[in-house]
C-alpha cells in the first residue's frame, strides 16, 4: 500500500555521472554514425558525395559529446544533483511507458480502436487508482471519440482490423 | 496599381460573405488544430487542402491562410497552458509563457499573445505594402552561399539560445542535424542511416520528434508533478486576459520589435517562424538590462516571439506568393492548392491575379481580427483542457499525440521512433539539456546540407566561397557578434569584478 509520502518520494542522483553517461552514448552513437558515413561515397569537394555532410556532422557530435563528458567533470566534483521520480510515482512514470510501447507495438495487429481502448484504460488505472469497470468506461469513451474524430471525421487511415 | 490601392482593393474582395465565412472558419480550426497536441498546421493544413479544392480558389487560399495563422496561435497557447508547444515556432513560448502561467497570469498570458499576434499582423501587413518594391530583387539575390550563412549561422546561434552550458545546446543540436541526414538522400538518392527499413526513406518526421521530445517528456513530467496543473488558475474570464499596466508596459516595445523581427525572417528562407521566435527572444535577452528573470515568466520572453511568429507568418507569404518559395510545409501546400487551380505563383502573379495577391495579403488581416474574435470567449475552453485530471489528459493527450504522428506518414516506424525519442527526451530534459535545440537542428539539418551541397559546387570545391558575397559576410558577422557578444559582456563583467576586488584590496578602509 502506498503512502502520500511515498507518492511524493523523489531521489536524488549526480548530476555529473548522467551527464557523463549521456556524453559517452553520444560518444557511441556518433562514433557509429560517423563510421558508417565514412562507409558511404564521399565525392569530391566540387561535388560532394551523399557522405560528406554526414561526416562534417558525425565529428561535430563527436566533438559536442565530447564538450558534454568535459562539462560532467566540475559537476562531479561539485555533486550536483538531479531529482528522479521515485516509490508509486517511479512505478506511474514506467508504467505509462511501458503501456505507450505496447500501444505501438500492437495497433497494427488489433487495430486502432481496441489498441487505444486498451491503453486509455489501463492507463487511467495506473494513474488513478479507480475501481476496473470505472477506468473502463472512461478508457473506451475516450478512446473512441479520439479515434472517431480521426478515422471518421477527419479521415485518417489508422491501422483497421476485421475485428472492428 | 501601387500598393495601398492594391491592398483596399484586395480588402474590398475579402470582406465577402464566403471569405468571411472562410477566414472564421479556418481561424478556428487552425487554432484547434494548434491546441490539440500533436497537430500541427502541416497536418491540420494537409487535412483541409482537399476540402479547399471544392471551393473557388481565392475561398481555398484563405481557408489555407487562416488555418496557418491560426494554428502558429494555437501551438503557442499550449505552449503557456500546458508547456506543450504545438509546432517548432511555439517552443519560445514555453520558456515565459509557461512559467507565467504557473504564477497565475495564465490569462494575462494568452492575452499578451493576443494583443501582440494582432499588433504584429496588423504591422507585418503595414510593411508588405511598404517593402514589396524593395523586397523582391533582395529575395531574389540570395545565393547558396547567403542561404548557408543564415541557415548553418541560425543553427549556431539558435544553440546557444536557450540558455545553459555549450554543451547543453550543442549535443541535442548536433543530434538534430544527424537526424535530418536520415533518409534518401535527395541529390544522389542513396539511402542514409534507413537500417533497410523503406518507411525511414522519408526521413524522421518533425511531428514524431515534436511529440515525442515534448508530448511524452512533458507528461511524464506532468504525472511526477500532478499538482502542477491545478496551480493554473481553474476559471478564466474574458477579464482576466487584459494584462495589467506594467504587464503592457513591458509588453509594447518586445511587441514592436517582434513584429519587425518576425517580418524580417518572414521574408527569408528557412524555418522564419522559428528562427523569428527565437531570435526575437534573444534580442530582448539582449536589450533587458536584467537577464535574470528571462525563462521564469519574463513579459518581454513571451510578447517578442509571439509578435515574431505572427510577424513571420505575414512576411512568409510574400516569397511563397512572389517568388513561388515556399519557406515552409504550410504554405507549400497553399502554393499546391493555387497550382490544381491553374494559378502560378511568382513575380508575375501581381501583374496577372492581383485580385488573389492582394486578397490573400488582406485576408490576413481580416483573419487576425477573427483569432481576437475566436480567441477571447474560447480561452476558457482551452483552460478547462489544463484542469483535467492528469489520469484523463495523460491518456489524452498521449493518444492524441500518436495518432496525430502516424497520420502526417501513415507509418507505424514514427509511432515507434516517438516513443524512443520521448525516453531520450526525458532523459535529456532530467539532465538540463535543451532539447528544443535538437528540434531546431532537424529543421535546419537539411537545409544546411542543401546549401552546402549547392555552395560547394558553386564554389568549385573551394570553402572560401561561403564567404564570398558581401551578404554573405555580413550575415556570418552578424553571427559572430551574436555568439561573442555574451562571452565578451561575462568577461568584462569578470574583469570589472577583479578590479574592484584589487582596489578593495588595496584599499582596505573602503570595505567598511
Amino acid at each position: 500500500m502506498t503512502t502520500a509520502h511515498e507518492t511524493k518520494e523523489a531521489r536524488e542522483v549526480s548530476e555529473g555521472r548522467v551527464r557523463l553517461a549521456v556524453g559517452a552514448a553520444g560518444l557511441g552513437v556518433f562514433g557509429y554514425y560517423t563510421w558508417d558515413a565514412s562507409t558511404m561515397p564521399l565525392g569530391q569537394m566540387a561535388m560532394p558525395g551523399p557522405g560528406l555532410f554526414p561526416l562534417i556532422v558525425g565529428v561535430a557530435g563527436l566533438i559536442s559529446a565530447l564538450i558534454v563528458i568535459l562539462d560532467a567533470v566540475p559537476r562531479l566534483r561539485q555533486g550536483s544533483t538531479l531529482s528522479v521520480p521515485g516509490g508509486r510515482t517511479a512505478r506511474q512514470v514506467i508504467g505509462i511507458m511501458v503501456l505507450l510501447t505496447a500501444y505501438v507495438l500492437i495497433i497494427g495487429s488489433v487495430g486502432a480502436y481496441l489498441a487505444s481502448i486498451l491503453f486509455c484504460t489501463l492507463s487511467i488505472k495506473i494513474l488513478s487508482g479507480h475501481p476496473w469497470w470505472r477506468c473502463a468506461a472512461y478508457g473506451t469513451v475516450m478512446a473512441l471519440i479520439c479515434v472517431f474524430i480521426f478515422d471518421s471525421l477527419l479521415n485518417v487511415s489508422l491501422p483497421h482490423v476485421d475485428l472492428w | 496599381m501601387n500598393s495601398l490601392e492594391g491592398f483596399l482593393y484586395g480588402l474590398e474582395i475579402a470582406i465577402a460573405p464566403e471569405l468571411l465565412v472562410a477566414a472564421f472558419l479556418g481561424a478556428f480550426a487552425g487554432t484547434l488544430v494548434g491546441v490539440l497536441p500533436g497537430i500541427g498546421p502541416v497536418a491540420g493544413a494537409a487535412v483541409v487542402l482537399p476540402i479547399t479544392f471544392m471551393y473557388d480558389p481565392l475561398v481555398g487560399m484563405v481557408l489555407i491562410s487562416a488555418i496557418y495563422l491560426g494554428s502558429q496561435f494555437g501551438g503557442s497557447i499550449t505552449s503557456v497552458l500546458v508547456n506543450i508547444p504545438g509546432d517548432a515556432q511555439s517552443i519560445v513560448a514555453t520558456f515565459d509563457g509557461y512559467p507565467l502561467a504557473q504564477k497565475g497570469r495564465a490569462g494575462a498570458a494568452i492575452g499578451i499573445m493576443v494583443c501582440g499576434s494582432f499588433i504584429a499582423g496588423v504591422l507585418g501587413i503595414l510593411v508588405v505594402l511598404l517593402t514589396i518594391p524593395i523586397v523582391t530583387p533582395i529575395a531574389l539575390s540570395f545565393g547558396p552561399a547567403e542561404f548557408f550563412a543564415l541557415t548553418a549561422g541560425g543553427l549556431i546561434v539558435l544553440s546557444r539560445v536557450s540558455g545553459g552550458s555549450i554543451a547543453s545546446g550543442l549535443f541535442p543540436m548536433a543530434i538534430g542535424v544527424a537526424l535530418a541526414t536520415v533518409g534518401t538522400d535527395a541529390i544522389h538518392s542513396y539511402n542514409r542511416y534507413t537500417f533497410g527499413m523503406i518507411d525511414l526513406a522519408i526521413g524522421i518526421s518533425l511531428a514524431m520528434l515534436a511529440v515525442g521530445l515534448y508530448g511524452i517528456s512533458e507528461i511524464l513530467y506532468m504525472i511526477e508533478d500532478k499538482e502542477g496543473a491545478t496551480r493554473i488558475r481553474s476559471r478564466i474570464r474574458i477579464r482576466d486576459l487584459r494584462p495589467n499596466g506594467v504587464e503592457v508596459k513591458s509588453a509594447a516595445m518586445p511587441w514592436v520589435r517582434g513584429s519587425l523581427v518576425g517580418y524580417g525572417f518572414g521574408i527569408l528562407p528557412g524555418p522564419s517562424a522559428t528562427l523569428a521566435t527565437f531570435g526575437s527572444y534573444r534580442i530582448e535577452q539582449a536589450v533587458a538590462k536584467d537577464t535574470s528573470e528571462f525563462g521564469k515568466g519574463k513579459v518581454a520572453g513571451l510578447a517578442g516571439p509571439e509578435a515574431a511568429n505572427s510577424g513571420a507568418t505575414v512576411g512568409s507569404m510574400v516569397p511563397a506568393l512572389l517568388l513561388g518559395l515556399p519557406f515552409s510545409a504550410t504554405l507549400a501546400m497553399m502554393l499546391a492548392a493555387m497550382q490544381v487551380h491553374g494559378i502560378a505563383p511568382g513575380p508575375l502573379l501581381i501583374d496577372r491575379n492581383p485580385e488573389l495577391f492582394w486578397s490573400v495579403i488582406a485576408a490576413l488581416f481580416v483573419c487576425n481580427i477573427m483569432l481576437v474574435i475566436i480567441n477571447v470567449p474560447l480561452v476558457g475552453v482551452w483552460i478547462r483542457v489544463v484542469r483535467t485530471p492528469v489520469y484523463l489528459l495523460a491518456p489524452a493527450i498521449l493518444l492524441l499525440g500518436a495518432i496525430g504522428v502516424y497520420s502526417v506518414n501513415t507509418n507505424l516506424i514514427d509511432l515507434r521512433l516517438m516513443v524512443l525519442v520521448g525516453v531520450i527526451g526525458y532523459i535529456l530534459r532530467k539532465a538540463n539539456f535543451s532539447i528544443a535545440s535538437m528540434l531546431i537542428g532537424l529543421v535546419l539539418g537539411s537545409l544546411v546540407e542543401q546549401y552546402f551541397l549547392e555552395g560547394m559546387a558553386m564554389g568549385a570545391g573551394d570553402p572560401r566561397y561561403f564567404l564570398s558575397t558581401p551578404l554573405a559576410a555580413v550575415l556570418w558577422s552578424v553571427v559572430i557578434l551574436t555568439i561573442s557578444a555574451p562571452l565578451l559582456s561575462q568577461a568584462v563583467a569578470r574583469l570589472r569584478r577583479g578590479r574592484s576586488e584589487q582596489s578593495s584590496a588595496h584599499h582596505p578602509e573602503h570595505r567598511a
